[in-house]
């Protein structure tokens, strides 16, 4: 089996700030893995990083997705090659139907990273960088001129749609009235992130990240979310779970355990490592690894809840 | 009738031009007499300050030079409908009028496309008028002005530029008044509820008209009509201005609505005043999309004057390119217990300008008044420029008047969230404007009308 994403001693800024100091990891489809840590130890940069958010900046290191660097790409065209992250605070999309957007993202998903092809036109003046990756120049397609964006039509047809969106809403369990309803506007805590879920099951991403899926939510939302992507784990996706807390790996029970600290994992290990970590807390790992008490914390630390 | 209007070879706007162009018609005294009284205002009225837009900060975009070198009438090429440039002739397509399933847009089988009547302007003339035997069995008459000036005489004497928008009420109407041709004229009787919509279509391709379109709507108590119209042309150099009056009136409860797609070309200037007089209990409802032209002044008013009036105003704006709109929404409140609701919804992209004024006036009679006024504008880049004015005018002391604007970009985690799931930036941005004019859009019960905007959208960001 190949290994499906690679991150090699990375390193992470976010606005010049070095948050991300040399993180190795390889996650496999089927594999469950879980990153744990104490808050502001970097687990959701890793992520963030991983799926391209603009404002963290690579300086180091690199991440090989499906045998290919993908540190050149834009987000929309990684979440087309498969990789998935479910945000820990979803943005709110007034005006824009749940439905209307998963069946943009779907459709975009099923056509996969399609290059467009590189013409002399496309090049710019540098002559490296194709044109279309310009923001100048998005609008462009295969030949060098605009695209008839009159191509939506080419949408799945609504028919195909609504019947995977209606499985998929029946094995979440959650009411089609959510779809009609403005992307997170107006959602609560536990609605946004099923709705992160519900994205992940339709776009079937081959490696997908879940940014706290559990935090801010009381404990049956935790069941529920946490049964939620139970139920879509398998042999063709990776799952890697950024949490502090237990709970939700009592669901998901992870083959792997990585503590990070400090912009670095410190320590990995089996399932054994988190119920450790449930009798111990961090304390131990820290002083294990040899870093200074409470460095990266900003605020009161919620282990209590652990 | 038309036919013998030789005007289309003179250029220039005169009183001969006035009298030539009533002769063509062969117009009765009556209204020979309006037109040349609408002269006199035109020569003595003083060109209105708006020009400058509303809060003067455009460069000089109008000067009254402009009006040298136009032609007042422009007879049609062609009569036939099948002869007409395929960008008109595409807009005759039958549009999906009932309320389609939303997700279903793009199966419009089985939806119902027929529209009551139809009415197409070429130019200067009315080149087709079509309407259901079923409607025209109940009365309802879809004509042009100028065959209702002939037609029916009275109704046009009583309401036509009489009460809703007077010759008199600055310069650009008075010249509309004098040389207005074609025209849509649409008459609802007592009781007549027409739930297919009627439909107009004004196409211009003349690079040097100055046209003057009018519509008409009359519905008498207790009925319902919807009119859609379009306002097209082609793009590209041209000189051409549209001064449009829209008079509607709707009577003791009677609902009236009326949706507007204004697309003229990327040349025209485009100065129109819509106006709604709503009477007791009625209930009218705009939703006007300005998304043509070079250069537009839209004044968007209802006036309540009757007791237990709505209306309910829906402004759609999406300027580009170097686009200058300006649009001013008068809400008039005269009597007691009426109501109204505004939303305005405007993008800006490229270079454009867009001014907006937006003022709730309340009569001293108007006690217990209930309306609102909302402006929202989005920016989708940092070159284009909005001034917006929410406003009130009260003067009676038991009213409940609000207002609000807000204006904004794009927010790039909004951007960021939707390409993590694999939406390009431009589908990205584009469901987003989307969304933005949401709002309004689901406001439109026409699935036709709807679709409408949301192509104009795609097409304005590309």
């Amino acid at each position: 089996m190949t290994e499906e994403l690679v991150i090699k001693d990375l390193y992470v800024n976010v606005e010049d700030k070095e948050i991300i100091k040399g993180v190795s990891l390889t996650i496999n489809k089927g594999e469950i893995h879980a990153i744990m840590g104490p808050n502001g130890s970097g687990k959701s940069t890793i992520s963030n990083a991983i799926m391209g958010h603009p404002r963290y900046t690579i300086t180091g290191g690199d991440i090989i997705f499906q045998g290919e660097s993908i540190l050149g790409l834009a987000a929309d065209r990684r979440a087309r090659r498969g990789l998935f992250l479910a945000f820990q605070y979803p943005t709110t999309v007034p005006g824009v139907t749940v439905s209307n957007f998963l069946r943009t993202a779907l459709t975009n998903r099923r056509k996969g990273d399609v290059k467009p092809e590189v013409l002399p036109g496309n090049l710019n003046v540098e002559g490296d960088k194709p044109f279309y990756e310009n923001k100048a120049a998005t609008g462009l397609g295969t030949d060098g001129k605009n695209i008839d964006r009159s191509k939506r039509s080419t949408l799945i047809p609504p028919r195909e749609f609504r019947a995977i969106l209606r499985e998929k809403l029946t094995s979440l369990q959650m009411d089609e009235k959510f779809t009609k309803r403005y992307l997170n506007d107006g959602f609560s805590g536990g609605e946004k992130k099923r709705l992160e879920i519900l994205q992940m099951a339709v776009l079937n991403p081959t490696i997908a990240f879940l940014d706290e899926p559990d935090s801010g939510l009381d404990i049956d939302a935790v069941r529920i979310v946490g049964e939620g992507v139970e139920k879509l784990k398998g042999p063709d996706m990776g799952i890697v779970v950024i949490t502090h807390q237990l709970r939700i790996l009592s669901y998901l029970k992870p083959d792997f355990v990585h503590v990070m600290m400090q912009g670095r994992i410190i320590k990995s290990g089996g399932p054994e490592l988190a119920a450790q970590i449930e009798e111990q807390g961090y304390g131990w790992l820290r002083a294990e690894a040899g870093l200074p008490e409470g460095f990266e914390l900003d605020n009161d630390e919620v282990l209590t809840n652990a | 009738m038309p036919e013998t209007i030789e005007l289309s070879r003179e250029t220039g706007l005169s009183l001969e031009a006035v009298e030539s162009l009533s002769a063509g018609k062969h117009e009765p005294a009556w209204m020979v007499q309006s037109r040349r009284d609408a002269w006199e205002m035109y020569q003595q009225l003083p060109m209105a300050d708006w020009t400058r837009g509303i809060r003067g900060w455009w460069a000089g975009t109008v000067k009254e030079t402009v009006f040298d070198g136009l032609k007042p009438f422009v007879a049609a090429s062609t009569h036939d409908l099948n002869a007409l440039p395929p960008a008109a002739k595409s807009l005759l397509r039958p549009q999906p009028l009932d309320d389609a399933d939303e997700e279903d847009t793009s199966d419009v089988s089985g939806t119902s496309s027929d529209a009551a009547g139809v009415l197409v302007q070429y130019n200067s003339e009315v080149i087709s008028t079509t309407l259901t035997e079923q409607v025209r069995s109940q009365g309802v008459i879809l004509c042009s002005l100028d065959e209702a000036v002939q037609q029916h005489p009275d109704l046009v004497q009583r309401y036509f530029m009489t009460r809703a928008v007077k010759a008199s009420e600055n310069k650009f109407t008075a010249l509309h008044a004098a040389l207005w041709s074609g025209g849509v004229f649409l008459y609802v009787p007592k009781g007549v509820q027409i739930e297919q919509p009627v439909r107009a279509i004004y196409y211009m391709d003349d690079p040097a008209l100055a046209n003057f379109t009018h519509t008409l709507v009359i519905a008498e108590a207790d009925s319902y009509v919807r009119l859609v119209e379009e306002h097209v042309s082609p793009n590209g150099p041209t000189q051409s201005i549209d001064c449009g009056i829209v008079e509607i009136f709707c009577g003791t409860q009677a609902r009236t609505e009326y949706y507007d797609q204004q697309e003229w070309g990327d040349g025209v200037s485009n100065f129109t005043i819509k106006r709604a007089m709503v009477g007791k209990y009625g209930l009218h409802k705009w939703v006007v999309a300005t998304l043509g032209s070079d250069l537009t002044r839209l004044n968007l008013d209802s006036v309540l004057e009757g007791e237990g009036a709505r209306a309910e105003t829906n402004g759609f704006t999406f300027p580009n390119g170097q686009q200058h709109f300006d649009v001013r929404n008068i809400t008039r409140h005269t009597v007691p217990h009426t109501s109204a609701d505004s939303l305005f919804k405007a993008v800006l992209n490229g270079t454009s300008q867009m001014g907006f004024e937006g003022i709730i006036r309340a009569d001293k009679a108007a006690q217990d008044t209930d309306s609102h006024l909302l402006a929202n504008t989005l920016y989708l880049n940092e070159s284009c420029k909005a001034e917006v004015q929410p406003g009130l005018d009260v003067w009676a002391n038991e009213v409940r008047c609000m207002h609000g604007a807000t204006i904004g970009m794009i927010d790039d985690e909004q951007i960021f969230y939707l390409k993590s799931r694999g939406i390009p930036e431009e589908e990205a941005r584009q469901l987003i404007v989307e969304g933005f004019f949401e709002g309004v859009i689901a406001r439109v019960p026409l699935a036709g009308v709807r679709q409408r905007l949301r192509e104009s959208i795609v097409r304005k960001l590309a």
